[in-house]
């Protein structure tokens, strides 16, 4: 006796119909059927046929969101219910889909999710903050002595293009401040390969840079803002401090890590609005910069000490550079305004200014 | 009991009660299951040929392929995006986080719970398709491109060359990575349990991936319009669902035509704006200066400054409204045909809102986002039904026989290997 004739003859053993849409796999048509089990067996019934399979052959698709389940028959064949009981049912019945249940229940769960969001936002939050600037640094100190060189020598291409013209300084006065630069950067045991160059800063006014390959740049109006050359040297100390940590690789291997991580995260769509989830970089940048900064005014505190140079000299041209940008941005309210603070590029001047001088009566 | 019917089988006279409410409503043949032979019910006179009777348990006959509806009056099937951003946000998240803490091991599986969920609720004929790929395929193309990458990122430290030939090598493969894709895709997306299917030819993929796009570049980006012509023809018509490929109808010439409307609505767009800039800038240049007494007020100069990325960022989802148009409009599947509707105001807008959703919830809308996007893109998507979907068969052999290390390299590499329309 066949199973199918057996379900046949018992017609009153059989519990219930569940109306189902049935797609035999090897043509599209929809047909409406009706699916039973029974036991061990599951019968389907449609265009007046009978099939019967052995429920454990029957493979019921994930769960996914609010998607529609399907029951994939041995055959090949598919079958569609609306009856979210009866699939439940089978679920309970097949129990081969435990991992695949976890899962769909962890996304249903509000709480799980955001328990999972947390877990993320902390990965990302300890990796950004230690992760990347250490990746950075590994980079930075590994990269080949060429790529550095050129990478100097390209920069200060564009700086040139951009921002400064030649510099107006006087020979004899160049000689004078390259021998303090040579100097400054003995002392620090640094490597000789670093040089200073001297620009004509233009709309950028008074500043100095370090560059990859340790170049550092000095601009005319730094020279006449400062009142002796010790300022000078302590900014050349920490403009060498920038070099010796690398701080301008390092800073632009944080920043692109930094974005190219969150736009992997968030880039799941391919257009625009990725982008716009890239805005925290420029956040938690500045914060980098901050770092560097202290790197560099500690490398130039501990020349100043060992050269026994007074730090307040270093923290009178930190304050007159400051008073001067404020002068030409018109932001004298600066303090007031903390968003500004944080985004700007540099510390805020004050802080430094008050660290340096802490630092200074202990100094022998 | 008159709700009982008698079938009796003709061939071999077997003979079964069975209740009417057992038996469908259209249900016209049966097959014995004494004989296996096919014949019609109600007593009918069976069939002049019955089907080829096969060994075991063989599902319902059926219906035959092809028939010619009675009516021929086109019918509209409308596609939908169900999607709710709530079960995405979930899966996102999970999917995100156990990609982290997996080091990317998990992202096979990821993929394929994401394209579950999108294919899923993406339903034609309120019938939702399948995304039918297995994870560990996908994990093993994975990991064939993490080793590439491995060797392509770290090759440097070893030897520049070996780096050199890992980059050319995938650079080279790209149109065939692209063929490998599809057919993975193709063959594991199913609608109506048939799957789809793609005709790999990797020649003219290389014909029109790289040849084409070498020789534009050398035309000044005249031969452009051609190219993407070519692009677009090359991956619909070797598409197919079940046996039945798609057909594409548009012309050259029709792209072209709409590269010129894309081309003199940049020019239309960005003429007034030159104009007014340089009648400003003066203005401007007056305005920095502190001596703002010219005719032009201060803040005219700043219309033309703003608004020249704007311009720009709606004729680029013009172009791409246009395109995507173009082609849907002139695809078909057996005489069904598809139509899209898109606007470009309704995506520009869409984009501009998606953007400032994610930018103000630190990328926690981007879900929101997707299923928005979605959604629209269905919505203006439906099929000019004169056939039917019913009816379409399955190809032989058909099946998820293609390996997935195409699909992986592509998306290791960050290709865009995923070409849709």
């Amino acid at each position: 006796m066949t199973p199918v004739e057996s379900d046949l003859r018992n017609d009153s053993k059989i519990m219930k119909f569940i109306p189902v849409a049935y797609f035999d796999g090897k043509v599209s048509t929809r047909r409406e059927a009706l699916l039973s089990f029974e036991g061990e067996r599951v019968t389907l019934l449609c265009d007046g046929v009978e099939l019967s399979y052995p429920v454990a052959t029957l493979h019921l698709s994930q769960a996914v969101g609010s998607i529609r389940r399907t029951i994939r028959l041995p055959d090949g064949g598919i079958c569609e219910t609306s009856d979210q009981g009866f699939v439940e049912e089978l679920e309970q019945i097949l129990g081969n889909c435990g991992r695949a249940s976890l899962l769909h229940r962890w996304e249903k769960s509000l709480t799980l999710v955001a328990a999972a969001l947390g877990v993320m936002a902390l990965i990302v939050v300890l990796f950004m903050r230690f992760g990347i600037p250490s990746l950075a640094r590994q980079a930075a100190f590994a990269l080949p002595p060429a790529v550095e060189n050129s990478m100097g020598r390209e920069s200060l291409a564009v700086l040139d293009r951009l921002f400064t013209k030649p510099s107006k300084l006087a020979a004899a006065r160049r000689v004078e401040l390259t021998a303090l630069f040579r100097q400054v950067v003995t002392a620090s045991g640094a490597s000789p390969g670093y040089r200073l160059e001297f620009r004509n800063g233009g709309a950028i006014g008074a500043n100095a840079f370090a560059l990859p390959s340790g170049i550092v740049i000095i601009t005319d109006q730094l020279v006449e803002l400062a009142k002796n050359d010790d300022e000078i040297a302590a900014i050349l100390a920490h403009e060498q401090g920038h070099v010796r940590g690398r701080h301008a690789l390092r800073h632009v291997f944080q920043n692109s890590a930094t974005g190219l991580i969150i736009a992997t995260m968030t880039g799941d769509l391919v257009s625009i609005t990725s982008l716009a989830a890239t805005l925290p970089t420029a956040l938690v940048d500045a914060s980098f910069s901050r770092t560097f900064e202290r790197e560099a005014d500690d490398a130039a505190i501990s020349w100043m000490k060992s050269a026994g140079v007074p730090p307040r000299r270093y923290a009178e041209i930190l304050g007159r550079l400051q008073a001067q940008l404020d002068v030409r941005t018109g932001d004298a309210f600066d303090q007031k305004n903390p968003a500004r603070n944080y985004l700007s590029t540099h510390p805020d001047t004050g802080e430094r200014i008050r660290r340096i001088m802490k630092d200074g009566p202990k100094a022998p | 009991m008159t709700e009982m019917v008698s079938i009796i089988c003709p061939e071999c006279g077997f003979r079964k009660d069975v209740h009417k409410n057992m038996i469908p409503e259209g249900a016209t043949r049966v097959s014995c299951p004494r004989c296996k032979q096919s014949f019609a019910l109600n007593g009918e006179t069976p069939a002049a040929s019955p089907p080829p009777a096969s060994g075991q348990a063989s599902p319902p006959p059926s219906p035959p392929a092809h028939v010619p509806p009675v009516v021929a009056s086109p019918r509209l099937l409308t596609f939908s995006f169900t999607g709710s951003a709530r079960d995405y946000f979930g899966i996102w998240i999970v999917n995100t986080l156990l990609k982290l803490l997996t080091f990317g091991i998990y992202s096979a599986w990821a993929k394929v719970r994401k394209r579950r969920f999108f294919y899923g609720s993406t339903t034609l004929h309120n019938q939702p398709f399948e995304y039918l790929a297995d994870p560990l395929a996908l994990f093993k193309g994975w990991l064939i491109a993490a080793v590439a990458f491995l060797l392509y990122a770290l090759g440097s430290r070893v030897s520049p060359l070996l780096s050199m030939v890992v980059g050319l090598v995938v650079f080279a493969g790209f149109p065939w990575l692209l063929v490998r894709s599809r057919m993975f895709n193709a063959a594991n997306s199913s609608h109506r349990n048939i799957r789809f299917s793609f005709q790999p030819d990797y020649s003219q993929a290389y014909m029109v991936y790289a040849a084409l796009p070498i020789v534009s570049m050398m035309t000044m980006g005249l031969l452009t319009p051609y190219t993407l012509f070519r692009q677009r023809k090359f991956m619909i018509e070797n598409s197919s669902y079940g046996a039945t490929p798609f057909v594409f109808t548009a012309t050259v010439k029709e792209f072209y035509m709409a590269s010129l409307k894309i081309v003199l609505a940049f020019v239309g767009a960005m003429a007034p704006l030159g104009i007014m800039f340089v009648l400003t800038g003066g203005g401007m240049a007056a305005a920095v200066a502190g001596s703002s007494g010219r005719w032009a007020p201060k803040g005219m100069a700043l219309i033309p400054l703003f608004t020249f990325p704007l311009v720009y960022f709606i004729i680029i989802v013009y172009a791409q409204t246009l395109l995507a148009n173009l082609c849907w409009n002139a695809t078909s599947l057996s005489d069904n045909q598809f139509k899209s509707s898109l606007r470009t105001r309704d995506m520009a807008l869409l984009f501009v809102t998606n953007a400032l959703a994610i930018l103000f919830s630190f990328g926690l809308l981007m879900p929101w986002a997707a299923m928005q996007l979605t959604r629209y893109r269905f919505d203006k998507l439906a099929l000019l039904a004169n056939n039917g979907l019913d009816g379409i068969v399955a190809a032989a052999g058909s099946g998820p026989g293609v390996s997935a290390t195409g699909e992986e390299i592509g998306d290791v590499f960050g290709m865009s290997v995923d070409i849709s329309l």
